[in-house]
């Protein structure tokens, strides 16, 4: 057998794919012949590395991206009611909610007229200021007694799309784009203004973690949320494929029902090789507000239905 | 030399083993197609990022896998395995998204290279590879294969497909199969060679 025919014969010998005549020839000619010996182990080499690539983990939000695209085809009768409502978005509801209170606010305003009747109407004698119109919100809230603030101050936010320095334009744009959607206002809450009274301020909870796996412990957080009743709204960060190194930080943001919060605050503590090692409650709010101090634990007196959900911003850095 | 061990990425495990939650999904059960979902997402994605070179973009890709493949279960009749069938659409789309991706280069002038092939980069082929330096080396030289010999030679050697199936999802007959494998392989050995030369 001559080295050209044992060399067409490579693949198929490692395959075990070839007669047993014709595989007693192949053997023969290997232990005669160095150079043909060197090629069979350098092919079985190469493809011992192939076979050796690892597999790759999808991000968390491939399934949900599938999902959004895959719902509107499934049979409408077969979606229930609460899931068909689930499927508005955001900025629908809003839209929707906008157009209701300014035909209430329209009609409130709109001096009674018959059809064709014209009116004129007379300008406000004077504008009240906002704080003679108190008290305009009703608390529902049954606020226990002043604590110490959180903080000693008050952090604004950080932007919550942040692209890192590497190729930022691409990046920002897949991340924002593809993982992400619009974020709700936050809720407003009762909480502690600058002059002790009680007035509406906007919580915005942000947890910070040290993982040894951050992404491996951003996917066991995004896989709690369902139990909180909330979602995941953004999933940021970037890992090396190969190796699923995290570069910088895994960021999530999720919508939780507020009266949830402790309990998943209290689940992530648990979660193994993780550390919560910040906790910060950024408050917003608008006049009288600087300065001002709200805690969850006051939201936890009031009536489940008044609580909207909060926006949980989490970042995930490696131990 | 002892003949290739059976591959540990194969998507065939058992012969049937999706049927029945393949007629769910038909008759529009979304909880038995995330159940599928987060079966394969894994290998499709993966086989697609080895054919793209591209890990963002085979995420895209294999979000359209899917979506395509919901959509079009009503002509899957069974004929093959389901995992073979939803081979055939991954290098469907991953091809589809290759010749698109040629385009849209040729009118931009520029290439994209993922982040993965522009790491580890191999300053000297004689010393040994560490693990993390030979799946870049081995990354960037797939590419180098044409795209028909990059998917045979993954479908076989990544994937573990038999050549009926291999053929069956590349649309080929057995013999096509078996001498494109041959050639890609040996390509493939021919870019490898060099860092090979103090592994024995």
């Amino acid at each position: 057998m001559d080295c050209q025919t044992v060399r067409d014969q490579l693949s198929s010998y490692l395959d075990h794919d070839v007669p047993l005549q014709m595989r007693r020839g192949l053997d023969q000619h290997f232990e005669s012949c160095l150079k043909c010996r060197q090629d069979l182990a350098q092919l079985h080499q190469s493809l011992a590395w192939l076979r050796d690539f690892p597999l790759i983990e999808p991000s968390p939000m491939l399934l949900q991206h599938v999902r959004e695209r895959v719902e509107p085809l499934l049979p409408r009768a077969r979606l229930p009611f609460f899931r068909r409502l689930a499927g508005v978005t955001p900025l629908q509801a809003a839209a929707a909610l906008a157009v209701v209170v300014s035909a209430t606010l329209m009609w409130q305003m709109t001096p009674y007229l018959h059809w064709g009747q014209t009116a004129e109407v007379a300008p406000p004698s004077r504008i009240e200021p906002w704080s003679a119109r108190e008290p305009r919100v009703t608390p529902v809230l049954d606020v226990p007694p002043f604590e110490a603030p959180l903080e000693d101050s008050f952090p604004i936010p950080a932007p919550l799309v942040q692209a890192p320095s590497r190729r930022p334009e691409l990046v920002a744009r897949e991340e924002f784009v593809r993982y992400g959607r619009e974020l709700p206002m936050p809720p407003q809450f009762a909480g502690m203004l600058a002059d002790g009274r009680i007035g509406t301020v906007a919580l915005f909870p942000s947890l910070t973690l040290r993982a040894a796996d951050p992404v491996q412990t951003a996917q066991q957080i995004w896989e709690l949320v369902p139990k909180t009743g909330g979602e995941l709204l953004q999933s940021q960060g970037m890992i090396t494929p190969t190796n699923r190194t995290p570069r910088g930080t895994v960021r999530l943001t999720l919508s939780i029902a507020a009266s949830h919060y402790q309990a998943l605050l209290d689940t992530i503590r648990q979660l193994p090789d993780t550390t919560l090692t910040e906790e910060r409650m950024a408050v917003i709010g608008g006049e009288g507000s600087l300065g001002a101090s709200a805690s969850l634990r006051y939201i936890e007196h009031a009536p489940a239905s008044a609580i909207p959900p909060l926006t949980l911003v989490i970042s995930i850095l490696r131990r | 030399m002892s003949a290739t061990t059976p591959a540990v990425h194969s998507l065939a495990v058992e012969p049937d083993a999706d049927q029945e939650i393949v007629a769910r999904c038909r008759n529009g059960d979304w909880e038995a197609f995330a159940k599928l979902v987060q079966k394969y997402q894994s290998r499709v994605l993966t086989l697609a990022a080895r054919i793209l070179d591209n890990r963002s973009e085979a995420e895209d890709v294999a979000q359209d896998i899917f979506v395509k493949v919901f959509q079009s279960l009503h002509d899957f009749r069974g004929a093959s395995r389901f995992s073979t069938w939803l081979y055939r659409i991954t290098v469907n789309h991953c091809l589809n998204h290759l010749r698109r991706r040629a385009r849209q280069q040729q009118n931009l002038g520029g290439t994209e290279v993922e982040e993965w092939t522009q790491e580890a980069p191999i300053s000297n082929p004689h010393k040994t590879l560490e693990q993390k330096e030979r799946w870049a080396l081995v990354q960037a030289k797939l590419q180098l294969l044409t795209p028909e010999h990059r998917m045979i030679v993954l479908l076989r050697d990544f994937e573990g497909l038999s050549y009926e199936e291999i053929a069956d999802v590349l649309q080929l007959e057995s013999g096509t199969v078996k001498s494109r494998l041959h050639r890609a392989r040996m390509e493939l050995k021919a870019l490898l060679e060099p860092y090979m030369v103090d592994e024995g």
